[in-house]
């Protein structure tokens, strides 16, 4: 007979290093200490969110340039630009980003997003992640938790998350290589931009490749025996030799398949057609896009590098215009496809800028306050949540930080923010700790949010 | 209320003196003053025991329900005042004993987040219950106390299988008490395990379990093992063994797990080269070694690789990783400094305990001393608190800030404290003492005491960089000397004797402690030698077995997977690693004889790249150490993520090297050579063996080609697969 373990009465309190890889995620939150009541996942309505776009401004882009202009203060706060009307009454943004304003009716815009990190490495760490940087742990990135638990459908060839064209700072953390991005490389916006290493090698045809794969069988069907540790990477090579031999992957990244004129309304650059690249693959099932736009580490001269690009440019092509094409095409894009509904857009970078200019027209790094734009997945758009105050130098309202951003976009792709994900040595780890997700931005109890 | 009471004096008088005699009494009885329940060798022992104290519940950093209790009663006297005087004392009633919060919480009475934990009429809610009858004090007359178990093991020829446990503390005072009911004793596994309410250990499953047991500050681990297979296997510990070989066949005969042949000579050196240098074995030594195997050549094999540069550069990458060496912005004369600094010490042997105290205590400008710059690897003192607690002792001092660990033993007072001891490093270009800066303990809100952790407090002033090496290099058992032997156990067996390597602890169980213990002994005794100590496991017969299953058990069938876990656990054989990825990248070049490019004409090995910002786009589409935590002394089980598997079906890493016309293959086409004469040397080469007849056979069928163009296309694809095929990837 088998005795009565001790563990009833207690096991609420006390797990086994070993039981915390085996059991469930009721018997984990339990683990956690919470009260019952909390153990169950949210009673929030089905998430609006299966595919997600995260659009990271790396550098930290300029509040004051963008969605938080201050039109009533001193000339060293206010900056070079001026403030325009959007589609929604009462809120103003950047003069330089006029396509975004009329588009403002599906952005949820954040203006009170607050962190104490000012160096580009722990800022970039604590935004993506949720979790302020340590030297023991590193944070998986939110795409790598999403990507780890959802991953690839039944059936699809697609990978889970995939980086446009590199995964910059969004780390794996302690989860392991399997959750780490897929990176397209290479420049969208080029013309004869390809995918890394998805195409056959050049001079290797379907023959060949079919014969080297036949080639591999034959080396790996004498090893089946000691193969053990390497089952689960073995997978992996099967997933990529999948892709490798899939057509339809190819053609999902394929943007020559786009038409011309979708194609020029994201303009040509390479943010524009990365952008269109994550459309692309959100429609063919990938749940996670990222997409890295580097640049916004603006120092000095806000109005070459924001508007102009290059000095003496006719028509902007800096960091301003080729945001505002590429944000606004692909928001009216998703909206007119229906995707908007099923699809979370984020875009923000790690921090603000100075409210005051300094001696070289630019502004430097600035935590305390910046703003974040979310859009998609049911949000009610055309609203501001939050808010500076009036020189954009501290949060007024309801500051937001980087782990209630976190919980708020766990939470809107149907996560629940205290779900367990374990170390490799077994420790667990909730998705985000002490983060609280933004109540204005999750959908409304009666399950529709307010166009 | 109190008029009413008035009307009736008598009845008033009455209750009082029902009452008075009765309490009285109580407080004069013999029997429960002879029993009198003392706080903190009882009560807080079955509050511990409970769960109440543990880090999940008010053991937590922040306490839960406003009710906080030092983690696993570490401060009784915090507790006492936690429990008796907080809140004003609401959670004790002298008066009505019964209806104190502390026990109507824990009977359910009241709402309560952990729920019902004690029944009413328990012993344990007795002793609660005395106590507070008694005043709710704490006599504090014994305290430190060492823990008997009886059995000190258990060893079940068959399972399900029983044994009571009985734990015995013997206390400062000399007097000693059975503490079995106040111990809270865990299974670490309770599928294996279990313990019953009444202190009964159960095995259900072969294997080797543990059982933590914990009295006060004394935590303690009871090994419970069955074996899987009745019969014993033929090979018995014999003392002709070495040292390492004893302690593992002596388990495995426990365990009744028959041990695997041993690795071919062609497995044997390239696992050798591999996990000592990083380098495929050459085809001569393969052959020499497979005509004419003696321990002998063996001996000489192991100390030419350690007298080759190939050693040297690897180690010097295995110790940049642990030590996280990177460089800093606009100052490569300190990596440089760093780098080279370490490659000598590496070089020439130096004593290990030797390298960790000079790179504790080192001053001065890093830019020309080596040693200073690792000072300068971690941003501020928490983070250099928790890397040196990590790297020199492999315990996770960091989980005492969140508390997540509900098994930690590290409080917040030792992590602070720790990292109070690093708070007065510059760590600017030149690296010195200052003096000046604290840590602020987050428990207390104060300056933290700098502390060793879980051993003692120093001077609020003062540079106690010297505690701290001492710490970690002497004793019997030195942190340092423990933690290395199981890194380097780790890397050349694929898992550590305890696991995670990481997390060192009281709690964490060695599958063979006594081993872990001798070899600590050996690293010491042989000078705290690299190359000794890995001589020593490369030679174990251990290190040297097949990773091929060694038969089937029959009688007391057990699940496979168990039984396969517990093979590979306990060393019965080897289980097969993939390469990482820098060695595979040079592994690649050295196979087909064009060497890597970081930049066009640039040849480079990866293992020299010991720069993890240097750019290297092989590498980093392979995946390579970024220097944070989880690569520190190459993670063996490490998957090559997609992209990378992408790099090698399709990249340019493999695909342009074989068509390269420096390339082997392309070579020995110019050359004239024979398909066989292809297939053997590039097999030799890329696997370390040559094709066994079956395969020679295969492959002269498959390429069967007379067309010349044709007969290189299919020789290309023959090499692509060897180099994409599982066996070429992975370190036998």
């Amino acid at each position: 007979m088998i005795p009565r373990s001790r563990s009833q009465p207690f096991a609420t309190c006390q797990p086994s290093r070993r039981s915390v890889l085996q059991c469930g995620l009721s018997t984990l939150a339990a683990f956690a200490g919470l009260p019952p009541q909390s153990m169950a996942l949210p009673q929030s309505p089905t998430p609006r969110a299966t595919s997600c776009i995260l659009l990271w401004l790396d550098g930290g882009p300029s509040h004051l340039e963008m969605f938080d202009p201050k039109p009533a203060a001193p000339q060293e706060v206010r900056g070079p630009f001026q403030t325009i009307e959007t589609a929604v009454p009462g809120i103003h943004i950047s003069s330089e980003l006029p396509r975004t304003a009329a588009i403002t009716q599906h952005l949820a815009v954040i203006r009170s997003v607050t962190s104490p990190l000012g160096e580009h490495g722990l800022a970039n760490n604590y935004v993506l992640t949720g979790y302020p940087p340590s030297a023991v742990l590193q944070y998986p990135s939110i795409p790598a938790a999403v990507s780890t638990l959802r991953p690839q459908q039944p059936g699809s060839s697609l990978p889970a998350w995939v980086a446009i064209p590199e995964a910059g700072s969004a780390g794996t953390g302690f989860l392991s290589g399997r959750a780490q991005s897929f990176a397209t490389g290479g420049d969208p916006a080029k013309p004869d931009f390809q995918v890394r290493d998805l195409q056959l090698f050049p001079d290797i045809d379907q023959t060949r490749m079919q014969r080297r794969l036949q080639y591999l069988e034959l080396w790996d069907r004498h090893r089946t025996q000691s193969a053990d540790r390497h089952q689960a990477s073995a997978s992996q090579l099967q997933i990529a030799l999948k892709m490798a031999s899939t057509e339809s992957v190819r053609a999902a990244f394929d943007l020559q398949q786009e038409a011309t004129k979708t194609r020029q309304a994201y303009g040509p650059r390479t943010f524009g057609q990365s952008c269109l690249l994550a459309r692309r693959l959100v429609q063919h099932g990938v749940p996670f896009v990222t997409v890295n736009f580097p640049g916004w580490d603006t120092h000095d001269n806000l109005v070459l590098q924001l508007r102009d690009g290059y000095s003496g440019a006719r028509e902007g092509v800096g960091l301003l215009p080729t945001f505002d094409q590429a944000f606004a095409a692909l928001l009216t894009d998703l909206q007119l496809s229906g995707l908007l509904q099923h699809t979370l857009v984020v875009a923000l970078g790690e921090f603000g800028r100075t409210p005051k200019l300094n001696t070289r027209g630019g502004r430097d790094h600035w935590p305390r306050v910046f703003s974040a734009v979310l859009a998609g997945a049911g949000i009610a758009g055309g609203q501001v949540i939050g808010a500076s105050d009036r020189t954009g130098e501290s949060p007024l309202d309801q500051p937001v930080t980087p782990r209630d951003l976190a919980a708020t976009i766990y939470t809107l792709l149907g996560l629940d923010p205290q779900q367990i994900l374990n170390t490799p040595d077994g420790r667990p780890i909730p998705l985000t700790q002490d983060g609280q997700p933004i109540a204005q931005l999750l959908p409304t109890a009666s399950g529709t949010a307010a166009e | 209320m109190n008029a009413r009471l008035l009307k009736y004096p008598v009845l008033l008088l009455l209750l009082t003196v029902g009452l008075l005699p009765a309490q009285t009494a109580h407080a004069v009885d013999p029997r429960t003053s002879r029993h009198a329940a003392d706080f903190q060798t009882q009560v807080l022992p079955l509050l511990t025991r409970l769960g109440c104290n543990s880090g999940a519940c008010h053991g937590a950093a922040a306490g839960r329900g406003e009710f906080r209790l030092s983690l696993f009663a570490a401060d009784p006297d915090a507790d006492l005042h936690a429990i008796t005087v907080e809140r004003h004392s609401r959670r004790i009633n002298l008066a009505r004993p019964e209806r104190s919060l502390l026990l109507k919480k824990a009977l359910g009475q009241l709402n309560h987040g952990g729920g019902q934990i004690l029944e009413p009429t328990s012993s344990e809610t007795q002793l609660l219950l005395d106590w507070i009858r008694n005043g709710a004090t704490s006599s504090a007359t014994r305290t430190s106390c060492t823990l008997q178990i009886t059995p000190p093991d258990f060893h079940a020829a068959h399972v399900p299988a029983s044994t009571p446990l009985q734990i015995t503390a013997t206390f400062s005072d000399g007097s000693s008490l059975d503490v079995t009911q106040f111990c809270r004793i865990t299974s670490t596994d309770t599928s294996a395990v279990t313990v019953s309410d009444d202190n009964v250990a159960t095995i259900l499953r072969p294997g080797q379990h543990h059982i933590i047991i914990r009295y006060l500050d004394q935590t303690q681990m009871l090994r419970l093992q069955s074996p899987f297979s009745s019969v014993p296997p033929a090979s018995t510990p014999s003392s002709a063994l070495d040292l390492i070989d004893q302690h593992v066949q002596l388990t495995l005969h426990q365990l009744g797990l028959p041990a695997a042949a041993p690795a071919t000579s062609e497995v044997w050196i390239r696992r050798l080269y591999l996990q000592l240098s990083g380098t495929l074995p050459v085809p001569s030594m393969v052959l020499q070694l497979a005509a004419n195997d003696t321990p002998d050549l063996r001996r000489r094999m192991i100390d030419d690789l350690f007298n080759s540069p190939a050693f040297t550069d690897y180690w010097t990458l295995q110790l940049a990783q642990l030590l996280q060496l990177h460089s800093l912005p606009n100052e490569p004369e300190a990596f440089t400094a760093s780098a080279e600094w370490l490659r000598q010490a590496v070089a020439a042997d130096q004593p290990l305990d030797e390298i960790v105290r000079q790179i504790l205590l080192a001053n001065g400008d890093s830019h020309t001393n080596g040693a200073a710059g690792f000072s300068r690897m971690t941003a501020d003192a928490r983070s250099q608190a928790e890397l040196v607690g990590q790297a020199f002792a492999g315990i996770s001092l960091g989980c005492a800030n969140c508390h997540n660990h509900p098994l930690d033993r590290w409080t917040q007072d030792d992590f602070h404290g720790f990292a109070a001891i690093f708070a007065p490093i510059d760590r600017g270009r030149i690296v010195r003492f200052t003096g000046r800066g604290d840590v602020t303990n987050l428990r207390t809100s104060e300056p933290a005491a700098p502390r060793i952790p879980g051993l003692q407090y120093l001077d609020r002033k003062g540079d106690h960089r010297a505690a701290v090496a001492a710490w970690l290099t002497s004793g019997t058992s030195p942190p340092l000397a423990q933690n290395l032997v199981n890194r380097l156990w780790k890397h050349l067996f694929g898992q550590g004797l305890i696991e995670p390597v990481n997390d060192l602890s009281l709690t964490n169980p060695a599958t063979h402690p006594e081993l872990l213990q001798a070899l600590t002994s050996e690293l010491i005794r042989d000078h705290w030698s690299l190359r000794s100590i890995l001589r020593k496991m490369v030679l174990s017969e251990a290190w040297g077995r097949s990773s091929v299953k060694p038969g089937t058990i029959t009688s007391n069938p057990s699940p496979e997977a168990a039984l396969h876990t517990a093979e590979i656990r306990f060393l019965a054989r080897r289980c097969v690693l993939p390469m990482p990825p820098g060695i595979l990248a040079d592994a690649v070049a050295d196979v087909l004889g064009v060497p890597l490019e970081l930049s066009p004409q640039t040849a480079v090995r990866a293992v020299h790249v010991l720069d993890p910002a240097r750019p290297a786009a092989d590498l980093d589409v392979l995946g390579r150490c970024r220097r944070i935590n989880g690569c520190v002394l190459s993670n063996p089980q490490t998957e090559l993520p997609l992209a990378a598997q992408l790099h090698l079906l399709n990249g340019s890493l493999i695909n342009s090297r074989i068509t390269a016309p420096t390339s082997r293959l392309q070579q020995m086409l110019l050359a004239g050579q024979t398909d066989s004469e292809i297939i053997t040397c590039c097999t030799l080469h890329a696997l370390s063996r040559i094709p066994t007849p079956a395969e020679l056979l295969t492959w002269q069928q498959q390429l069967s080609s007379n067309n010349p163009a044709e007969r290189r296309q299919q020789l290309e694809d023959f090499f692509w697969s060897l180099l994409n095929s599982q066996e070429f990837r992975s370190i036998p």
